[in-house]
């Protein structure tokens, strides 16, 4: 089938009229969803499993990746406007939406979340439809050396994040990466840096911590002294000025790197949407040319996030269709959605039944244009929450916090995990530490170890061969360079000092 | 107010469970199964299709909660929390028999937890990657077993934590061997390296990678079985070539100790039942789960479990990580 | 001062888990005999090592910037808000209750408390919006999201949660769903 045909073929599977309805009702709750914290993507897509059990095998994946890439893009209306990811991989949206949404800019910040998010959605779906075979080879041909120098990579850019406190950053990357060593390793199970106690066996969840160190902090930092104005007004007043042209096109460039780094990392088995938006949005604050301003509230840093973690949702379905492995957990649900139904995935999938591929590439398009009307609908009546007196509002944080942590794996320990990180966050604060390169590094800290220990064991101890590869011996290079060019150049500049 | 209805409706259910404590059990409302692994893996894909099974049955919702970590001890203590009351069941495999034998479970999951019914037994089978058999030049389990010996960590081996069943399952099968052990967090990883060429051979059900073998990017080697399988009749099995490794995957439901008997009687009743249904016979084909008797009953899963806590104690006391020994 | 104290206290506590807490567990022997394999306590061993070079420089840049500080004394250390301190108490304190007292019992507490320790003076208007947000939450998440939430393991609670559960259920299938 040539590529016309199968665009065609998979707009014609989307002019049914009851398929159709069916993608509008599910991006309609995929969004609701992703924005309540504690819905992870995964869990959304899961709750739409039900629906599928009446349908045939093609409208039932088109349905769940409308309700994945939705679920993805609403993470970024709560990250913006209560600085509560609602989905993991809306984290780094928090950096620059909250500060935009304090500013009364929510209307910018969201306009610019769902507008990025389309794109990196609509390019890596393009990408997942004429380029499937090619990108599936190219994400076989990654060893566990190459996969360890891109998260490698990730780290180094670590010293960027924050140039002006360079070794406080390090210190808190550094303790992020330790703090994914506790509990059972997933290597040889064996039990490390829990200190005796039964509830960190399972080690610390991304979620707690990141609801605990975002939300929660905040929270605390906003109970302050008797304060009038936070006890009976909103916290802002809600603009729904939308981004103009000229801004969109100031980060054309932008886009297009993160819609690739995007649909990349989403191809890597064990990599996903949460990891593409960490990189993409610490590898935008290195090219930037005014890194000090991310953190504060730019849009750049917004789209960066949110066109990879977008990006990843074309990726994850790349493996998915075209070698039947799950490119990340979402993708492990519409799996079995498949499975159940008979399907038989693996390679030959797409030889035999390509309108698999070209149905999940109509949805991901109607999907990521309709996606963008709703959900400026939905933020309004979200935004619409930011008027409640914060005495009201305050509290409702704290138990969605507890909730949202609870409810990814019914455990109490995620809750006190969630609890004692919001208290961390404080004290974070007060050292002057840097919470984005603290989750930086334990988002990242797992796969990186992970992928080091096999590369070693496959190069058979020899460092030297396991990064004599082109990719991983490039990026390391590079790498290196970036981690240790800032502390050298503050070094240098303290002694003309 | 709220003190007098809560203490009006335990009186209630104190009366209404005594006047069933004698006529047949009835479940009165939804029923949870745990899994301990997330939705779309192995684990959750036989659990779902069961539950709707079984929903007709028990007249009542059967509820499939997810509750992932810590290698499925976060399942068991949540499990162990919830009362013994007949409503709270587990999925559970002999991954859970090794949390417990490695200490990591806060109780003794084989005297605190009894095993109501298997599901679905799988063959755990050794593929090898084309890419690297080509690189390599091996065709054969035997031929590969001579490489092995001519090189010496050479030859990589994926698997699932290296303390989990594929560990066992590994050792039992290539006794004495010096081949790499490389670990994996999911199948999927896994999987992907494997068809890279990036790993040589794993160990693994056959339920994930039947596509990939049909596509000739995954050789299956050897199946750890008695009988060959029926889908693979030219792959050798591990039994006629005397090799004593048959541990594969078994999935099952378990109760909390003291939940009453006449609820796991008629569970049991409702899953051997379900189990005959043509439509979790069309899905036993399709997930490979067919080459092995699936459904057992508490006698027999009891005693098979009973087997396979011997065995694995064995391994893990040769690995020397055993905590807790039942063989004292 | 405070950054100076938590800064010395996290160096200690590295130190001692670097002796004491990474491996708790035996390695298996097939891993420990291999001369290949990255043993488990290499990475979290070489992570600590460098935080503890790290932070050490960090304690001395601390210590030399603020030589001449005349606010950098053990007094400062106490002028922290006391509502913080509640507020992190009530959160903590949310986290232990949830398992004994359930869901219903820790939201309403949770939402009244943390109110009136943002200021809120209408205490009765607190009350019923406690209720209110507890209802509402529980509906969204646990009929809508069918997320389990803790019953509680007290007797009175746990019977409650059950009791609303099957209100909840006999709801649902009045309306057919």
């Amino acid at each position: 089938m040539t590529t016309w045909e199968l665009f065609t073929n998979g707009f014609s599977v989307l002019m049914d009229p009851y398929t159709f309805l069916m993608v509008v009702f599910a991006i309609v709750v995929g969004t609701i969803f992703g924005a309540l914290p504690g819905v992870s993507a995964t869990m959304a897509v899961a709750l739409g499993l039900p629906f599928t059990y009446s349908m045939q095998p093609v409208p039932a994946i088109v349905f769940l990746v409308a309700v994945y890439c939705s679920s993805i893009t609403g993470g970024s209306i709560t990250a913006i406007l209560f600085k509560i990811p609602g989905v993991p991989s809306s984290a780094p949206t928090t950096f620059d939406g909250y500060p935009m949404a304090q500013r009364g800019e929510a209307g910018k910040a969201l306009g610019i979340a769902l507008g990025s998010s389309a794109i990196g959605g609509l390019v890596s779906a393009l990408a997942m439809l004429t380029l499937s075979p090619q990108l599936t080879q190219a994400a076989l041909s990654f060893s566990p050396s190459d996969i360890f120098a891109i998260t490698f990579m990730g780290l180094s850019i670590l010293t960027c994040l924050d140039s002006k406190n360079i070794l406080r950053t390090l210190i808190s990357g550094l303790l992020g990466l330790l703090l994914a060593c506790v509990g059972q390793d997933p290597m040889y199970a064996v039990q490390r840096l829990t200190f005796g106690s039964g509830e960190l066996i399972a080690g610390l969840e991304m979620i707690p911590v990141l609801i605990g160190i975002f939300a929660v902090t905040e929270v605390l930092k906003q109970t302050k002294k008797r304060d009038k104005l936070t006890a009976d007004e909103g916290t802002a007043s809600v603009n729904t000025k939308m981004p103009s042209f000229r801004e969109w096109w100031g980060i054309k460039w932008l886009l297009a790197r993160c819609s690739v780094i995007g649909t990349i990392i989403g191809i890597l088995p064990g990599a996903g949407a949460t990891i593409a938006s960490f990189l993409c949005y610490s590898s935008e604050t290195k090219l930037s040319k005014h890194p000090e301003k991310f953190g504060t509230g730019i849009i750049d840093g917004i789209a960066a996030s949110e066109t990879a973690n977008n990006a990843a949702t074309g990726g994850a379905m790349v493996p998915l269709l075209s070698l039947g492995i799950p490119g990340g957990n979402a993708a492990a649900v519409m799996m079995s959605a498949l499975v159940l139904k008979g399907v038989q995935l693996g390679p030959l999938l797409l030889v035999n039944q390509p309108q698999y591929l070209s149905a999940t590439f109509a949805s991901m398009v109607v999907t990521n244009i309709l996606m963008v009307i709703v959900a400026i609908a939905i933020a309004k009546v979200f935004a619409q929450i930011l008027a409640v007196p914060y005495s009201y509002l305050g509290p409702i944080i704290i138990m969605l916090a507890i909730i949202g942590s609870y409810a990814t794996n019914m455990s109490i320990a995620d809750v006190k995990i969630m609890a004692i990180a919001g208290v961390i966050g404080l004290i974070i604060s007060a050292c002057h530490f840097n919470s984005a390169a603290l989750i930086l590094g334990l988002v990242l800290g797992v796969i990186c170890e992970g992928n080091f220990s096999r590369a070693y064991t496959i190069s058979r101890a020899n460092l030297v061969n396991m990064f004599a590869r082109p990719v991983a011996g490039t990026l390391m290079v590079i790498s290196l360079v970036l981690l240790v060019w800032p502390i050298l150049s503050s070094l240098f500049r303290k002694n003309k000092d | 107010m709220k003190k007098f209805l809560c203490a009006l409706l335990s009186v209630m259910l104190v009366l209404s469970f005594a006047a069933f404590a004698s006529a047949e059990w009835k479940f009165e409302r939804k029923v949870t199964i745990v899994c301990p692994w997330g939705v779309g893996g192995g684990a959750d894909s036989t659990l779902r299709p069961m539950a709707n099974l079984l929903k007709p049955i028990l007249g009542q919702e059967v509820e499939i909660v997810n509750v992932t970590g810590g290698n499925g001890v976060t399942a068991v203590e949540y499990v162990y929390k919830q009362p013994a009351d007949g409503y709270t069941y587990m999925l559970g495999t002999q991954s859970l028999f090794m949390q417990d034998i490695q200490g990591t479970t806060s109780m003794n999951f084989k005297d605190e937890f009894i095993p109501v019914a298997r599901l679905v037994h799988a063959i755990n089978v050794i593929t090898a990657s084309k890419k690297a058999m080509d690189r390599k030049g091996y065709k054969t389990f035997s031929e590969m077993i001579e490489y092995v010996k001519k090189n010496p960590f050479e030859v990589s081996v994926g698997m699932l934590t290296s303390t989990g069943l594929d560990g066992a399952s590994l050792k039992q099968a290539l006794e004495g061997l010096d081949i790499l052990d490389v670990s994996y967090p999911s199948g999927s990883e896994m999987n992907s390296a494997l068809v890279g060429g990036h790993i040589d051979i794993m160990v693994t059900g056959t339920d994930e990678i039947e596509g990939l073998i049909a596509a000739g990017d995954v050789v299956p080697l050897l199946a750890l079985s008695e009988k060959r399988m029926k889908r693979y009749p030219d792959v050798e099995c591990s039994v006629e070539l005397g090799i004593n490794s048959v541990l594969g995957p078994a999935r099952g439901i378990f109760a909390k100790k003291g939940t009453p008997q006449e609820a796991i009687d008629v569970l049991v009743a409702a899953i051997e039942k379900a189990s005959k249904d043509p439509q979790w016979q069309a899905f036993l084909v399709q997930g490979c789960y067919d080459e092995r008797p699936g459904f057992a009953g508490p006698a027999e899963y009891g005693a098979d479990c009973e087997k396979d806590y011997k065995l694995l104690s064995d391994y893990l006391k040769s690995e020397g990580v055993l905590k807790k020994d039942y063989y004292k | 001062m405070f950054e100076l104290i938590c800064n010395v206290l996290l160096w200690l506590g590295l130190l001692y888990s670097y002796f004491f807490h990474v491996l708790e567990a035996p390695i298996p022997d097939r891993t420990a005999r291999n001369p290949y394999t990255l043993k488990p306590d290499v990475w979290p061993k070489a992570i600590i090592i460098l935080l503890l070079i790290c932070i050490a420089i960090n304690i001395i840049n601390i210590i030399r910037k603020n030589r001449n500080n005349p606010d950098f004394s053990f007094a400062s250390m106490f002028n922290i808000n006391v509502k913080r301190w509640l507020g992190m108490a009530i959160i903590i304190g949310a986290s232990f209750i949830l398992e004994p007292l359930g869901y219903m019992a820790t939201c309403c507490l949770v939402l009244f408390l943390y109110g009136l320790l943002l200021g809120q003076t209408h205490v009765f208007r607190l009350a019923v919006f406690s209720v209110v947000i507890t209802f509402v939450l529980y509906v969204v998440f646990s009929v809508l999201l069918s997320v389990n939430l803790p019953r509680g393991t007290v007797e009175a609670c746990r019977n409650f949660s059950l009791y609303v559960e099957g209100i909840v259920a006999s709801v649902q299938s009045a309306l057919g769903m």
